[in-house]
């Protein structure tokens, strides 16, 4: 894998590396050095492909790591920051060298030429052809006396003997004798494989044809010069044609050593002046290719040392915002074992142990919510109100049977302190202050006897705490146990109360009866005997216990259906229509001046034994027609609507007359047998009428209204049936009067 | 001063540079390949300024004896290279050809007359045995500027520059 890796980047070095030697050897190219002078161009265009490239990595990289640093992706900000620097750094001392290498360049072939040297090089040449024409001139005499002693002969074997003659004097190399048609007439060489002479061509005869001279300095093949003369041959012969004479004279070896190094030198100094600009141009081509390959090599070299050494900075970057978002099994490749190999290794222990303490936590956080759970389920099914509060006294927690036994949302008071509680629903300040008296004394265990008045009545909370023990802050504080009693009292009152009436109905009801027999005796058999005053003490003594008897009995018996457990069959009842019902037979009540119904006629069905609503209601409407009688605008109120400060389903229904209401000191036990305001009755009638209501789910309370009168509330169940399933008829009247 | 003259004298007698084959033709004759072209030679006064200084130009006719196939290419059967070269003589004032393979040199007055020597082109070579029974024998001719011959500075500008790279389109004709 790391094989491989080292591997990858192995064609683009190879690349760099032949476009950089190919860059090198222009150097000596330019110079024209032995084949790589013929290959220079080759080379430069191996460069330009090299440069393009180059060029196309390059700028194909930059894109990639501008896209990257636009899409945010990381490592490019840094990749991208560590490319600029690198290419700075080899671009800005390039491009100097680079300046000052064309400058220099530029100045220095231009100070090979100097005009004074070109001057002398002129004048040297000029010398040279000067002095060649001097000699020419020498030779073109001699010729023309040779012309002349070829003109007086007139044999062939003689002229060619005299050319013979002359060539050897004349130090000429070939001398030949042409008629002007070109045709060779005699010739004489010095070469002797030479077969014919060299032939001289038109503008030699052109110019002989104008009885001229021709001389002329010519270069040979393989070196050296010769003067190549021509001259008319005029015989003094009347007829003779003009001929043409050329001889060819070798220049001596010092002539053309001396004419043949001037030249060349003024030639290789008109050829580099010549040549400057191209070359100068050679150059900086040369120079700009080495620099533009060198620089493109530089930069992609900085691209790929910087990826080299973002890309593990990148996997630790990713690396950690994996770790940021969760991900604990995120594990980096180690590529080398340099300082960046030690931090990715470093970063692959840290996510193992934070990955380990993590699955330690989440198990701890399991344990500890499954505790908790456990914890929860057992306050909720707790039938006790729990309510936990911190040390200084504010309301940490509670189960869903303290809001219930408390009928307040408990979680609206949580992290606030215990005191607000009885702030905002005042019934409850007798439970808060107990809880704040305690908390302030810092009691480790208590307990209290609680009386709340709620609304639905008298409520009896048995509240018990307990202060935590001080482990830390948010461990300590205190525990709040309570249990609403109400329901037990009651009944325990309720039992001594069936044991009182039993008891009556054993140890008074059955003397009674013999009493009343032998009352009823006494006056049968008496008072027949007795006469005047007797008789009349008798017959009203006898009535008078006869009718105690009665009453007595009565009494007894009102307290031993008191005792008696309540046969009621709950059915889903239309309240509305029952109370209309009940008061229309209430409507002749001559105490009772005015009935007034508020009923609401989107109240649901009520799940309640209809005979005993109607025996409750009895009752109610007999006690305000009692309460009103002599008043003049009595007026009897019935009012139903739905709950709404409860969390329970249910009815709302309000008996509230204009009498004079209920003592102050009897409210509060108005529901409790033998109480009563009235000089006759037993005192069972409210109590009845409670154990009616709580024995369906309901509840009774008694306040005296505000406006005046009293008013007694009643809160029924509301029923899961849509439809009625109960007989409104058919109820009798059972009330009884208190 | 006198290069100068020459230059301006140079320019003013050559026009642009222009080689083209006028006009040619080949025949076997026992084994022998004899060949002649008229030419149409004209340089740069670009060229010419190189030539008066000190720059020779090789001038090279290319000769290819060629055998058109069915098929749209044809085969070289053999080919031949005749490079002759301008320069210029400083001391004499003359231009001079030289050939190399005729190992000879040619003096002239001016570059237009040494030109007009190239002009007619002509060559005799031997064939191998057999070559002249081939059917649809071709001889094609071409006549170029030898930037090899250059010297280096000028040989990067010759690869990219019209004066430097100067060539004919190449002319052929069938072999009688």
């Amino acid at each position: 894998m790391n094989f491989r890796r080292a591997l990858r980047p192995a064609p683009a070095i190879g690349l760099s590396i032949i476009f950089l030697a190919a860059s090198l050897l222009l150097t000596p190219a330019v110079e024209n050095k032995g084949l790589l002078g013929d290959f220079y161009g080759g080379l430069v265009a191996l460069n330009v492909i090299g440069i393009v490239i180059m060029t196309s990595l390059t700028t194909i990289n930059v894109y990639r790591l501008i896209r990257q640093f636009r899409a945010q992706v990381l490592g490019a900000r840094l990749a991208l920051r560590f490319v600029v620097i690198f290419a700075l750094l080899a671009i800005i001392p390039l491009s100097i060298v680079y300046y000052f290498s064309v400058y220099f360049l530029s100045r220095g072939v231009d100070s090979w030429f100097d005009v004074r040297i070109e001057q002398a090089l002129d004048d040297a040449l000029l010398l040279g052809q000067t002095s060649l024409e001097a000699k020419k001139t020498d030779v073109v005499i001699r010729l023309h006396r040779n012309a002349a002693q070829v003109s007086q002969t007139t044999s062939s074997f003689g002229v060619i003997k005299l050319l013979e003659e002359l060539r050897g004097e004349g130090d000429f190399s070939e001398m030949s004798l042409h008629s002007l048609s070109g045709r060779v007439i005699a010739s004489s060489s010095g070469d002797a494989i030479s077969l014919t002479p060299s032939a001289p061509d038109d503008t030699v005869f052109a110019r002989i044809r104008q009885r001229k001279t021709y001389a002329q300095v010519e270069p040979l093949f393989d070196g050296g010069l010769q003067l190549r003369i021509a001259v008319p041959v005029i015989s003094d012969r009347m007829g003779d044609p003009v001929r043409l004479l050329q001889g060819l004279y070798p220049l001596p070896l010092r002539y053309s050593r001396l004419g043949e190094s001037v030249q060349s030198a003024s030639d290789e100094y008109n050829r580099l002046k010549f040549l400057r600009q191209p070359l100068k141009l050679n150059f900086v081509i040369t120079l700009t290719l080495v620099t533009l390959m060198t620089t493109l090599i530089a930069l992609w070299l900085a691209i790929y040392s910087t990826r080299r050494l973002v890309a593990p900075l990148r996997e630790l970057a990713e690396g950690t915002r994996a770790v940021a978002s969760g991900d604990y099994l995120k594990q980096l490749p180690v590529h080398s074992t340099d300082e960046l190999g030690v931090l990715v290794s470093s970063f692959n222990q840290m996510t193992n142990q934070i990955r380990l303490a993590q699955e330690a936590t989440a198990n701890s956080q399991q344990q500890t919510e499954a505790q908790r759970t456990y914890l929860e389920t057992v306050l909720t099914h707790l039938s006790s109100g729990v309510l936990s509060l911190a040390k200084d006294g504010t309301l940490r927690t509670h189960n869903t049977i303290a809001e219930k036994i408390l009928a307040v949302d408990l979680t609206a008071f949580e992290q606030r302190p215990i005191t607000t509680l009885g702030d905002t629903h005042s019934q409850l300040t007798p439970l808060s202050s107990a809880i704040t008296r305690h908390t302030q004394h810092n009691d480790q265990d208590w307990q209290d006897q609680i009386v709340l008045a709620s609304p639905y009545g008298r409520q009896t909370l048995i509240c018990r705490g307990t202060r935590l023990p001080e482990t830390t802050d948010t461990l300590s504080g205190y525990v709040i146990v309570f249990d609403d009693v109400s329901a037990l009292i009651r009944a325990q009152r309720d039992a001594a109360w069936g044991e009182v009436a039993r008891r009556l109905a054993h140890e008074i009801k059955n003397p009674l009866t013999p009493i009343q027999l032998s009352a009823e005796r006494i006056r049968a058999k008496y008072l027949k005997h007795l006469a005047g005053d007797d008789q009349a003490t008798l017959d009203r003594a006898t009535r008078t216990i006869i009718a105690q008897v009665d009453l007595m009995k009565s009494l007894v018996d009102a307290f031993s259906h008191y005792a008696q457990p309540m046969q009621l069959k709950p059915v889903t009842t239309e309240l509305n229509r029952l109370l209309q019902d009940i008061i229309e037979l209430h409507r002749q009540n001559k105490k009772i001046n005015t009935f007034e119904l508020d009923l609401d006629d989107t109240v649901p069905l009520v799940r309640i034994d209809p005979a005993g609503i109607r025996q409750v209601l009895n009752n109610l409407v007999i006690n305000a027609a009692d309460a009103m009688a002599g008043i003049p605008s009595g007026r009897l109120t019935l009012r139903t609507h739905q709950a709404t400060e409860s969390k329970d389903h249910s009815v709302v229904l309000e008996v509230r007359d204009t009498g004079p209401g209920f003592p102050q000191e009897l409210l509060e036990s108005i529901f409790d047998p033998y109480v009563t305001t009235k000089t006759k009755g037993a005192g069972l009638g409210l109590a009845i009428a409670r154990r009616i209501i709580e024995e369906q789910g309901g509840s009774i309370r008694a306040e005296n209204d505000p406006a005046g009168g009293a008013l007694v509330i009643i809160q029924l169940p509301v029923s899961l049936d849509t439809k009625p399933t109960g007989p409104l008829e058919g109820i009798t009247n059972t009330a009884s009067s208190h | 001063m006198f290069l100068f003259a020459v230059t301006v004298l140079l320019a003013s007698t050559i026009t642009t540079a222009d080689f083209k084959i006028v006009g040619g033709g080949a025949q076997i004759t026992d084994q022998y390949l004899s060949s002649h072209a008229k030419l149409d030679l004209s340089l740069d006064p670009r060229s010419a300024t190189a030539i008066v200084n000190g720059i020779p130009i090789t001038i090279c006719i290319d000769l290819e004896l060629v055998q058109n196939k069915l098929w749209p290419w044809s085969t070289t059967l053999l080919e031949w290279r005749y490079p002759v070269k301008l320069g210029y003589h400083p001391l004499s004032r003359r231009f001079t050809v030289t050939d190399q393979r005729k190992k000879s040199t040619a003096v002239f007055q001016t570059l237009g007359e040494a030109l007009r020597q190239l002009d007619r082109f002509s060559a005799i070579e031997a064939l191998p045995a057999g070559m002249g029974r081939k059917k649809n024998l071709v001889v094609r001719i071409r006549a170029r500027i030898d930037t090899d011959s250059l010297p280096a500075p000028l040989r990067l500008m010759s690869a990219l520059l019209p004066p430097w790279n100067e060539q004919s389109q190449w002319r052929e004709w069938p072999v009688q």
